[in-house]
């Protein structure tokens, strides 16, 4: 199963999310790959200390294979990390379908291979070709935003491009204020009705995950906090999601 | 290349990105999100839907003297157009004239969100 995190504007937290996702998910005896997908800004290298010499352009560019690009973190974990570039990754391929297939090709080698459970993208923040092109690939697609006055317009555009694309769109919420969070929820969920986005999970503003920046993985570092739980009910729903999915074939 | 020119020509793109997302955010011409939105339209129809939010309301004949291309492969993006939830079409005596579909209840919507998150965070 794919899974894919997108974002309007930068710092709503997708690469934290995908990161805590990923290892809740391993630590219960899933099996799952990280692809960085944000060549303008890659950060899954960082967030799980990943020491590479090959990423995801130099596959694209055919520089190398797609086995000298994924790197096993143990534990069931495997990322697939990005250099950081000017350029959109579908610029190092002839054209956006070339990419597509490249990438599809990549999953299905690494899916084969690793065995594994699920794959999660994570995406360059707003519309781009490689954010439509992981939305066009993706089973879950899931866009990240927060409260944020431009990342609640810049939904609705994603939600409509979803529409579009015949995807159904999941809505998380991150960084939600704490005071006053009834009232933001109700708020939340009326307008992902209107956008026909259905929530999948939603984080509270959480000063202990600022403190860490991005230095180590709440979920193994305060597995009780907040945060963690947050992100086991968003692992929960996606499993279900999963369950259902691979009963409907 | 010296380092001058080379901070001035990362200025000069950081400048052009900085418009295509004041495009995308505050545009003001007709078609609005449906700048963002067109990237899934393939490139021939998305001539023909540009040049309909330019006219605002135009007959396949209007399309084809604004983008200079033959009034019956105007006809058929138009139709297509249509099909995909893109235009709008109503009948005028003899004449089918199109125009934007614009997801109004929507775009309401964020408007409503926002002013009760101001309201809500103090905006």
């Amino acid at each position: 199963m794919i899974i894919s995190f997108h974002s309007y504007k930068g710092g709503t937290g997708k690469t934290n999310v995908v990161g805590n996702l990923a290892t809740h998910l391993t630590n219960n005896g899933k099996k799952v790959m990280i692809i960085d997908l944000d060549t303008a800004g890659p950060g899954i290298h960082s967030l799980l200390d990943v020491q590479y010499s090959n990423s995801l352009t130099s596959y694209l560019s055919k520089e190398c294979d797609a086995d000298d690009i994924c790197y096993d973190l143990g534990n069931g974990l495997y990322a697939i990390p990005c250099k950081v570039t000017e350029e959109d990754m579908t610029t190092y391929c002839d054209n956006v379908a070339v990419t597509k297939q490249l990438i599809e090709q990549l999953i299905g080698h690494h899916v084969e291979k690793h065995h594994l459970d699920y794959v999660i993208l994570d995406c360059s923040p707003g519309i781009s070709k490689s954010s439509l092109l992981a939305l066009s690939i993706a089973d879950i697609p899931i866009i990240l935003t927060t409260v944020d006055k431009q990342d609640i317009g810049g939904t609705y555009v994603f939600s409509a491009i979803a529409q579009k694309m015949k995807k159904k769109l999941h809505v998380m919420f991150n960084k939600i204020p704490v005071q006053k969070h009834d009232a933001i929820t109700g708020i939340l969920e009326e307008f992902s009705e209107k956008m026909s986005l259905s929530i999948i999970g939603t984080i509270h503003y959480d000063s202990d995950m600022l403190d860490l920046w991005s230095r180590k993985i709440m979920v193994n570092y305060k597995p009780s906090s907040e945060f963690s739980k947050r992100i086991a009910e968003l692992a929960e729903r996606i499993e279900l999601k999963n369950t259902s999915i691979k009963n409907s074939d | 290349m010296n380092l001058g020119a080379e901070f001035n020509e990362i200025l000069k793109r950081l400048d052009s990105l900085e418009d295509r997302v004041m495009d995308l955010e505050f545009g003001s011409t007709p078609i609005d999100d449906h700048i963002a939105l067109s990237l899934t339209v393939p490139d021939a129809l998305r001539k023909t839907l540009f040049a309909v939010a330019k006219l605002g309301e135009a007959t396949a004949v209007d399309v084809s003297k604004y983008t200079q291309r033959h009034r019956t492969m105007e006809n058929r993006h138009l139709n297509e157009l249509v099909r995909s939830g893109w235009l709008n079409e109503k009948r005028i005596s003899k004449k089918k004239y199109y125009s934007l579909k614009r997801r109004v209840d929507q775009q309401q919507s964020v408007l409503e969100t926002n002013k009760a998150l101001d309201d809500l965070l103090g905006g």
